[in-house]
């Protein structure tokens, strides 16, 4: 991994979180901390990253957010404005129908009031589950031309696989917990991603 | 928490769509708009107990995460009921007044957030925040 690159997956990461330490940056990006520490020296040194010393978190300077936005705007070139819009419009087909199965996930019924899944049903559950998998399946080749243009793609389609892997072997927080590298966490994060990367800004 | 009767003698300062039946709940008023601020409040020391209530136009975004275990109500002017952090709020059971209209409040009003109804929610002023000390 080039440093230019390590770089660049830091701001991006640094953007999509807020706030951020070096252990929810190495998760976010997949480097290592030999490669996430140094780098956040440097973007520190440069003036891109504000850090909390107390608190060993970061965020983006005016200056990063700058620098963010050149890094971006190459890469909107690079794959192509067109290619970007009908890459995002084929994600928001399928953001509509993930919040819905999220929402299921929570809610046996909405209401109001809301009928809240205790997950004694397992069979309610089974079903949620087998329609997150298939949507899975549909949302990955929407993906795929990005991560040949811009590997860090590749980290969000391992993330919300092995958040699935997860769910599926029982672990239900990572449905929707936002305490733990869940589905919904790492979705979320993918579409603040790309309304980077497309310049857009976000509706809801 | 103030006793259930004296709501009616609290001045009425925002309404909105609650996303789901939570009682009664107060804190200090504290906008939460943008990771800076995010970051202010992270940094406070104080008791671990001590949670706000968190005031954001940004439903959707991912910079409140960090603190949610500050917070103990949310208060958002946009937001629907299956939107990102309604999906949050309801995980954490986390009172959350979507699609809010809020009179001009400042940080650190103590505001109640009466979320007892399946459908509407109503936000009250207990106090206005004191005026800190002058110096010389």
């Amino acid at each position: 991994m080039d440093i230019a690159n390590n770089r660049s997956f830091v701001l991006i990461g640094a953007r999509i979180k807020g706030v951020a330490d070096a252990a929810q940056l190495e998760i976010a990006t997949g480097l290592s901390r030999a490669e996430i520490d140094p780098t956040l020296q440097e973007l520190a040194a440069a003036g891109l990253l504000k850090k909390n010393e107390r608190l060993s978190k970061y965020l983006l300077t005016p200056a990063g957010q700058e620098a963010l936005a050149q890094t971006l705007t190459i890469e909107r070139k690079t794959i192509g404005s067109e290619k970007l819009g009908q890459i995002y419009a084929q994600f928001m087909a399928l953001d509509a129908e993930f919040k819905g199965l999220a929402s299921a996930w929570q809610m046996y019924a909405q209401g109001p009031p809301p009928i809240l899944n205790d997950h004694k049903d397992p069979r309610y559950d089974e079903r949620v589950i087998k329609n997150l998998v298939r949507l899975h399946h549909r949302l990955v080749p929407i993906l795929e031309p990005l991560q040949q243009q811009s590997p860090r793609y590749s980290r969000y389609a391992l993330r919300l696989t092995k958040a699935l892997e997860r769910l599926a072997d029982g672990a239900n927080e990572f449905f929707t917990s936002p305490q733990v590298d869940s589905y919904h966490n790492v979705w979320f994060e993918l579409h603040e991603d790309l309304l980077c990367i497309t310049g857009r800004q976000r509706t809801e | 928490m103030p006793a259930r009767g004296r709501v009616s003698f609290m001045k009425l300062i925002g309404t909105g769509e609650n996303l789901f039946p939570a009682g009664k709940v107060s804190g200090p008023l504290r906008r939460l708009e943008s990771p800076q601020q995010v970051l202010e409040l992270l940094d406070e020391e104080g008791p671990e107990d001590a949670k706000v209530i968190a005031l954001t136009r940004f439903a959707g975004s991912t910079f409140l995460s960090p603190v949610m275990d500050k917070i103990a109500g949310i208060i958002t002017s946009t937001g629907t009921r299956k939107g990102h952090l309604a999906i949050v709020a309801r995980e954490l059971e986390l009172p959350c007044i979507l699609g809010a209209t809020i009179e001009e409040c400042s940080d650190g009003c103590v505001v109640l957030l009466d979320c007892d109804d399946e459908k509407s929610a109503s936000i009250y002023l207990i106090s206005e925040p004191e005026p800190k000390p002058a110096t010389d």
